[in-house]
This record gives C-alpha cells, structure tokens and sequence, in this order.
C-alpha cells in the first residue's frame, strides 16, 4: 500500500497514528515506513511538533474548596430529597390522601354518589310520606319544598360523593356481615329468620353486584374477592328461603355456614370492615 | 479502595461517602475537560459543581454496561456546552487573553523564559480553539487533551465515529493554519 518514500500515507492516516487509533496492522505497516522513509518521517515530525509542540493549555488549579464544595452541594441535595420522600409519605398516609386514592380506584364515583342520594332520597321520601299521612302537617305544604334529587347530585363534589359511596358500601359490608353472622350462630328457627330477611338478601345481593364490579374495574382484587365470596353465598342464602322443605333448607344452611367457615368469610369480613372504617370513614 | 463498580453501586443505594470517593476520582479530570470549554477558573468549578449534581440526581439511569467516565464526559461536555452557550447570549465571558493569562499558573517550576513562553503558547491555543466551530472544538479537545478514544467521542457527543474522525482531521488543519498566523513564521513548521 505505500511506497519506500511515504507519499501513500495521508496526513489523516499520521493523525490517527498519533492518536493511537489505526489498527493494528496498518499501525505496524505506518510504523515500518515511518522507519524507512525520511519524507514521511519529516511530516510525522512536523505533525507532533504542532500538536505536542505548540498545542498546550495550562489549567489553574482548582481552588482547594472545590471539593468541599460539590459535597456540600451533594448534601444538601440528598437532605432535600429526604425530606420531600417523607413529605410524600406523610401525604400518602394522610386520611385525604387515602379518601384521594379511592377516589382514583372509582372513576364514575360521582354518578354512583348521585345514585346512591337518589335512592336514600326516594326511601326517604316513601317513609316520609307514610309517616306524614298519619299525622297533620305543622306547616304550610310551600314550607316542606324538597331540592330535587338531579340539583342535589349536581351540587356534590367528589370529595363528598366519594364519601356518600364509602358510607354505603360500609353499611353494606356492615348488613351482610349481620346476616352471615346469623347464618353462621344458628340459633332457633334459622330457615324462617332467613324467609324474614328474603327482601334484605335479595337488596344486599343487588348492591353487592354494584360494589364487586367497581372494585373489580378499579383494580382493588381483594375487595372484589371477597364480594364474590359474598355474594355467592347471599344468592344461595336467597334461594333457600325460598325452599319448602324445612329439612331441605337446613342441610343447605349447613353447607353454606361450612363454606363460610372454610373460607374464613367472616372473619376477612372483618378485617375489611375495620380497616375500611379506619381509613374512610 | 473499592472498584468503580462497587462504588456506583453504593451510591445508587444513598451512600454517600461513596460518592465522595468518586468526587475524589473524577473531579480534577473533569474541572480540566471544563476548563479547556468555558476558558475561566470560576466558571469550570461552577460547572464542575453542577455536573457533580446530576451525577447524583441521574445515577439510577447510569446503565452498568456503559463506561463510566464516559458517561460522566458525556454530563460534563454538554454542561459546559450549555453554560458557554447561555454565557454567550448574555455576554458574561471574559475575553480569553485576560481570563487564560491572568489565572493560568505553571504546573511546573520552570525557567521565566519556558514558563512565559508556555504561557504565550497557552493563550495562542485558545484563542485558535476559540475559532473553531463548537463541533470541531468538542471533538478535538476530547480527543487531544483528555485522551478519549474516538469511540468514547462518538458515545459522548452522540454522533458516528467516521464523524468525530473528520472533526478531528479538520480542528488539526484548521489549528495548524490558525496557529501558524499568530506564530511567527519560523516558529511553525508545517508537516508537509
């Protein structure tokens, strides 16, 4: 590739031999000719002289705090980030901050909220309005002026819907766990204090359908495990008392007390119930 | 003292008297790859400091396959490229002859006359890398002052290798041109 006097070899190919970055081959063949070739010899000469020669830059010294410096900046630093972890967790454990999350976990909180104050309205109404029948109005009927329901729901924020939705869901968890809890005591006539409670059943199983599939979409699998557990066991429940033969539905009520207990139902029921008290309500 | 990588494992953990060791290690070679940029002592610590900060702040994302002084070339390159850039727009630098003349003190005990003739040699290269494109300028001092291999350049300025070897290439003609205008004539001698 080059000849005995060096004019093959470019000034980019001595660059690269300066640098150390030819490779091993053409180093050594650039390396033999530099040896044999005085013309190339002379421009690699010149080349070092500009670049070791004439190319310098004398640095200062750093001060001697530098050091000193970049930790005490290194420190401040972490002491800052420290403090806003614990400002986050502090934050991620306050009650708000939990109300907050839940909210998240229920995108459509604030329609269950208005459906949840409709429907207490209309029992509200129904009972207001048995009641009322018996007794003589105090005051002029334009006094007892009602904000309808779609005002009120409007007038929510989701701070309050989501209140309104976590109350009632615990007073759900609260009512099936009374009437599993009846189920799993066994005391007197049980088929026939279930027939009593047939309406309550077949409300809770309504509701409870509610509440198992937002937990289910908003990604909360525990809660919406144990939903499925109940409800399963509130849909049979509500069959058997439905059932003619006294024997027949003690056997059932049996199974179903032994299921409860296999599975710990009351006692998860429990737990959900106390910590959802402790951090929503 | 632990290697390099036990070190960066420490301090992805919250040690920081680890990082203090690296601050040991790295911080004279990277205030000078700073220096050789902005030109000026304050300005270089200044930026030195802050590199030193993201070091902190992005250690997580440092991947343990990459090469570490790379990386950390890679941070002090491009702070620096930002700060001369900001300082330009609001025209803060000092001119290179007061800022390099009046800071700049010898390494080495040498004679009056070597010292200022090292310290003309010194002024006349910066005011010839001053000249350079940023392109050219970052790819030459990378590769001629702080020694990293072409490869590295390529990794630190985030451009192909064939690249950095023709910035290379053409910052050495373009310096043995602009040095041969401020030195006399028979001081220069050209390789061809």
């Amino acid at each position: 590739m080059s000849s005995p006097n060096g004019k093959d070899w470019s000034d980019e190919d001595l660059i690269l031999y300066f640098y150390q970055e030819l490779d091993e081959e053409t180093r050594n063949r650039l390396g033999i000719s530099l040896q044999t070739s005085d013309k190339l010899r002379q421009r690699y000469e010149n080349l070092t002289h500009h670049l070791d020669g004439q190319l310098t830059i004398n640095i200062p010294p750093p001060s001697d705090r530098l050091k000193q410096n970049i930790m005490a900046g290194i420190y401040r630093e972490s002491l800052q980030s420290e403090k806003v972890r614990q400002d986050k967790l502090l934050e991620a454990n306050s009650p708000r901050e939990k109300l907050i999350s839940w909210k998240r976990y229920f995108p459509s909180v604030k329609l269950i909220g208005a459906s949840a104050l409709s429907l207490t309205l209309v029992v509200g109404i129904f009972y207001f309005g048995r009641w009322s029948a018996t007794i003589q109005p105090t005051r002029p009927v334009a006094d007892n002026h009602q904000e309808p329901p779609s005002q009120l729901a409007a007038s929510f924020t989701d701070a309050t819907a989501t209140r309104v939705l976590m109350s009632r869901l615990n007073d759900h968890l609260e009512t099936s766990n009374r009437v599993l809890t009846l189920v799993s005591n066994g005391n007197g006539d049980l088929s026939a204090q279930i027939d009593q409670r047939k309406l309550l059943i077949e409300e809770l199983i309504v509701f409870n359908r509610i509440y198992r599939r937002l937990a289910k979409n908003n990604g909360d699998n525990q809660l919406a495990e144990l939903l499925r557990q109940m409800e399963v066991l509130l849909i049979e429940l509500d069959n058997i008392s439905t059932q003619q033969a006294t024997g027949e539905s003690l056997n059932a009520l049996n199974q179903i007390k032994e299921r409860m207990e296999q599975g710990d139902l009351l006692f998860k029921l429990k737990i959900t119930k106390k910590k959802f008290k402790n951090d929503f309500i | 003292m632990e290697s390099e990588k036990q070190l960066i494992a420490q301090v992805k953990i919250g040690n920081i008297q680890a990082f203090q060791e690296l601050v040991d290690t790295y911080s004279h070679k990277l205030y000078s790859a700073a220096y050789r940029i902005l030109g000026d002592r304050a300005h270089a610590e200044d930026c030195i400091q802050e590199v030193f900060l993201k070091i902190y702040r992005k250690i997580d994302s440092f991947d343990d396959r990459s090469k570490f002084s790379t990386w950390l070339y890679s941070i002090t390159v491009n702070t620096a490229i930002d700060m001369q850039r900001s300082m330009a727009r609001h025209q803060h630098t000092q001119p290179l002859e007061t800022s390099v003349i009046e800071k700049t003190e010898s390494k080495h005990q040498e004679t009056p006359e070597a010292e200022h003739w090292q310290r003309d040699l010194s002024k006349l290269t910066q005011k010839a890398l001053a000249e350079l494109s940023e392109d050219l300028r970052m790819a030459f001092l990378l590769k001629h002052f702080d020694g990293r291999s072409i490869e590295e350049i390529s990794q630190i300025l985030e451009i192909n290798p064939n690249t950095v070897k023709n910035r290379i290439f053409r910052a050495v003609n373009q310096l043995k041109k602009l040095m041969s205008l401020n030195l006399s004539v028979s001081e220069v001698i050209p390789y061809e």
